[in-house]
């Protein structure tokens, strides 16, 4: 057993829930504030409330170091709250604190669900922040911000009239049975009371022999955290340990008061009860709940779909070849949509918004502009554009470690900026778009620009030159950074320059069917890109033929088929490699019989298929082709190694009705390998 | 874990060279695998299968090139043996069926030159049953060192 008892254990996976939604909520308040170096009467009040707050259940939960350092700050806004008004002209010294802190307490979450987990030592954190507040304390009279007389008479109207009870009645539920009925109200800011209430019908349940809420299902209803918020929370019980049920009541967690509404036992009375029409009009609503799902359930749920979708693959397959087709163009292709439907859905369940990748983005600004004496501000235009939420964790880390190097790597220091007749202030901007099902991302900086000669010489060094110097065009020098171990910065600092950097983003995307480009101008700035699906689950597919070989490509990147007897005569060779005259473009022709010394040769009854990614285009060469389908596309087997999509442009693998396996072409690496230039890039 | 906590081996008589696996290696046997060709595999693969959903790639045995071609639409069911070291898989398609023996009934080799390895079976010990010499294989560098693309 972990460091958390029974109880504790029980209760963690909602401590953990709400504590991370409450970091989440200072982040964006600190780093808003540290913007303006102001601390608005609401952001105080704010953080004085999440402090509050983990405080208090965090000492329900037996982690008292984490409980006083909470204590601490909660003391420290606490005493900015009886200033009153905004605190301005901040120092950088309390945000650093403020950070460190939302730090210490984001890390002791990630490692609580651990086993191994023991709370580490908060003496240090606590002393700076008692420190600090001495520090305001001790500042004169004048120096504090002083508040209109007006605006403390309102104050103090609001705090009375947030004071005075509601008047409710005892729910027309409970007016039948029997019991005791109390109203419990809970203190202000406390958030998710409907939990705090389902906690205390919980506790005071072993001492009950009935016990029920008003409103139900507490557990569940965000509808109910609102209606008890408003109106508190009704509980009716019988017990022969009345005082005992009233003790626990009194000490529960952020409970401010309850009262007793009816304390004689009543027999149920048989007359009809009309209903309320605000009961019902509560159970309504809870078809629009909000729930929050464990994301290992979802994925369980999204494999069982995919599993599901593949199994009628091969029934429909087995269906056709008994020549059944009036089942399976009757009942099958019903259960067929049913299951599409179901995969569609748990994939919208499934996704999140991309914009909840940039609190962290700004705060790793931030951290690495205040260590390296820089200055930049991050211009965010990605709109409500949403993905699954394992592709916003892939893109999460890739662009982190993007940041760090635009900033290390990129930006120049304000003077040089200054010299160079640029803004001190640099700008990094984070483009996010939906293009043709998938996701494309950018992050540009306004910096130097990534120095081709130093890129060249650094890999002479490291020996990284493959072929003859001379043959690298300026996108294959640029592209060398991408190469494992490679780093410029002579120091390594804390952020970027250890020689894992960009190759490991590289690989991180490339496993999951995404990629990445980089793009710079010297003295203007890069812009590296990244691509990704917006699912990774399954993916509508076009299956085809060579040879003995099956391949599938994504059908986003299918744009047109063509007869490749009509086309032959526009099939030119240049320097060993195949191009096709289409549209009037000389395209890269991929013939998968050559490059994969596939036996055979291409009928005539071949196909061209003419594909086109976010940032290459070329035509294949085809011996026929399957339907076009949803698939799961897996993984390729260990064995095959990390080099091998790399090596072979094949990404990954998917069963096909009649048992096939069929290879899934990465449509990027693929034309990048086997066709001339590297890159034959789109306008 | 020693030869002497491994009581089992599952063996494979061939051709010409009879092959054997620690029991404790073994994840599935199966006479019911259909085998697809992917690309870029090396020559001794005959392809990939899906077991549980996942891709296992299936290599012939050794001295077992005879074996009739897999992929035709009509018939690719073949006998192939799943064994597996930490996250590698890897299946072995057999001519003739396996079957299990004691270490205790076979008898070990002693082989003077030291023990003798090919290119891609890494050999733990050579053993004499019924007979005929089994070349024991080490699964756990045999398929350490046969990663395509390290």
């Amino acid at each position: 057993m972990g460091y958390f008892d029974a109880d504790a254990e029980e209760m963690l996976e909602v401590y953990l829930l709400e504590t991370r939604q409450l970091m989440e909520q200072l982040n964006g308040v600190l780093l808003e504030a540290d913007k303006n170096k102001t601390f608005s009467e609401k952001d105080i009040n704010t953080v004085f409330r999440i402090m509050h707050t983990i405080k208090s259940s965090s000492a329900m939960m037996g982690l008292h170091a984490l409980s006083g350092m909470a204590h601490k700050l909660e003391d420290l806004f606490s005493y900015y709250r009886e200033q009153k008004g905004e605190i301005s002209r901040i120092k950088p010294d309390l945000f650093d604190l403020l950070f460190k802190v939302s730090d210490f307490v984001e890390s002791e979450l990630k490692q609580m669900p651990e086993e191994s987990y023991a709370p580490k030592d908060t003496n240090e954190v606590e002393n700076k922040i008692a420190e600090y507040l001495k520090s305001q304390e001790e500042k004169p009279e004048a120096e504090l911000p002083a508040v209109p007389e007006q605006t403390k008479g309102e104050a103090e109207a609001k705090a009375e009239k947030r004071a005075e009870p509601v008047q409710v009645g005892i729910p027309e539920i409970f007016l039948k049975k029997s019991g005791v009925v109390i109203r419990i109200r809970f203190e202000e800011g406390c958030r998710m009371e409907n939990i705090r209430a389902f906690m205390i019908v919980r506790q005071i349940g072993n001492l009950c022999s009935s016990v029920e809420s008003y409103p139900q299902d507490l557990e569940k209803s965000q509808q109910g955290a609102e209606y008890i918020n408003k109106n508190g929370v009704f509980i009716r019980f019988e017990s022969d340990k009345k005082e005992e049920v009233l003790e626990a009541v009194k000490r529960g967690l952020f409970v401010k008061d309850y009262e007793v509404l009816r304390d004689e036992v009543k027999k149920p009375e048989p007359k009809v009860i009309k209903k309320s029409p605000k009961a019902d009009s509560l159970a309504e609503t809870k078809e629009v709940e909000f729930l929050n799902v464990r994301t290992d359930r979802l994925d369980r749920l999204q494999n069982l779909s995919g599993e599901l979708l593949i199994l009628m693959l091969t029934l429909d397959e087995e269906l056709k070849s008994h020549g059944m087709d009036d089942v399976r163009e009757g009942t099958a292709y019903q259960v067929n949509r049913l299951i599409e439907e179901m995969e569609r859905t748990v994939m919208e369940m499934r996704m999140v918004p991309v914009s909840k990748v940039i609190p962290k983005l700004k705060r790793i600004l931030r951290d690495i502009c205040r260590d390296q004496g820089k200055e930049a501000e991050l211009i965010v235009n990605c709109g409500d554009i949403e993905a699954d939420k394992s592709v916003v964790d892939y893109v999460s880390e890739s662009l982190l470690h993007i940041i760090r190097n635009a900033v290390d790597h990129g930006l120049e220091h304000p003077k040089e900026r200054t010299a160079a007749g640029k803004n001190p202030k640099g700008s990094i901007t984070f483009n996010a778009e939906n293009t043709i099902g998938e996701l494309m991302i950018s992050v540009a900086d306004d910096g130097r620009g990534i120095d081709l000669e130093k890129i060249l010489e650094k890999a002479r060094e490291k020996h990284l030159i493959t072929k003859p110097e001379e043959e690298y065009d300026p996108q294959e020098i640029l592209e060398l950074i991408l190469t494992p171990g490679f780093t410029t910065n002579e120091e390594v600092t804390e952020y970027s320059g250890r020689g894992v950097g960009l190759d490991v983003v590289k690989n991180i995307l490339e496993e999951a069917g995404g990629h990445l480009y980089i793009q710079s101008e010297a003295g203007k700035g890069s812009t590296f890109t990244i691509t990704l699906p917006l699912s990774l689950a399954t993916i509508e597919c076009t299956r085809f033929r060579v040879g003995k070989c099956r391949f599938s490509v994504p059908s986003r990147y299918v744009q047109r088929f063509l007869s490749y007897e009509e086309n032959r005569d526009y099939i030119h060779l240049r320097n060993d490699r195949k191009y096709i005259l289409y549209d009037n473009r000389m395209l890269p022709l991929v013939d998968l019989r050559e490059a994969y010394q596939i036996e055979g040769e291409y009928p005539d009854t071949a196909l061209l298929v003419y594909v086109k990614s976010a940032k290459r285009e070329g035509v294949i060469i085809i011996d026929s082709m399957y339907e076009q389908k949803r698939i799961v596309v897996k993984q390729l087997p260990a064995l095959f190694g990390p080099g091998f999509r790399r090596h072979t442009g094949i990404s990954g693998c998917s069963i096909m009705g009649n048992g096939k396996i069929c290879a899934a072409l990465d449509i990027e690496i693929l034309i990048e390998k086997f066709t001339k230039e590297a890159v034959h890039e789109r306008e | 874990m020693s030869e002497n906590e491994i009581n089992e081996i599952l063996c494979f008589p061939g051709s010409r060279k009879n092959y054997a696996v620690d029991f404790s290696c073994v994840v599935e046997i199966s006479y019911d695998f259909k085998i697809s060709k992917i690309p870029c595999m090396p020559p001794d693969f005959d392809g990939v299968c899906s077991y549980k959903g996942a891709m296992i790639p299936v290599i012939r045995i050794e001295g077992e090139e005879s074996l009739p071609e897999t992929d035709s639409e009509e018939e690719s069911r073949v006998i192939v043996v799943i064994v597996k070291h930490q996250k590698y898989f890897l299946g072995i398609r057999l001519s003739k069926e396996p079957y299990i023996i004691s270490y205790t009934a076979a008898d070990k080799i002693t082989n003077p030159l030291g023990v003798a390895a090919s290119d891609r079976w890494k050999e733990k010990g050579l053993y004499r049953y019924d007979q005929k010499l089994f070349s024991v294989i080490d699964v756990e560098k045999t398929l350490e060192g046969m990663v395509f693309y390290p």
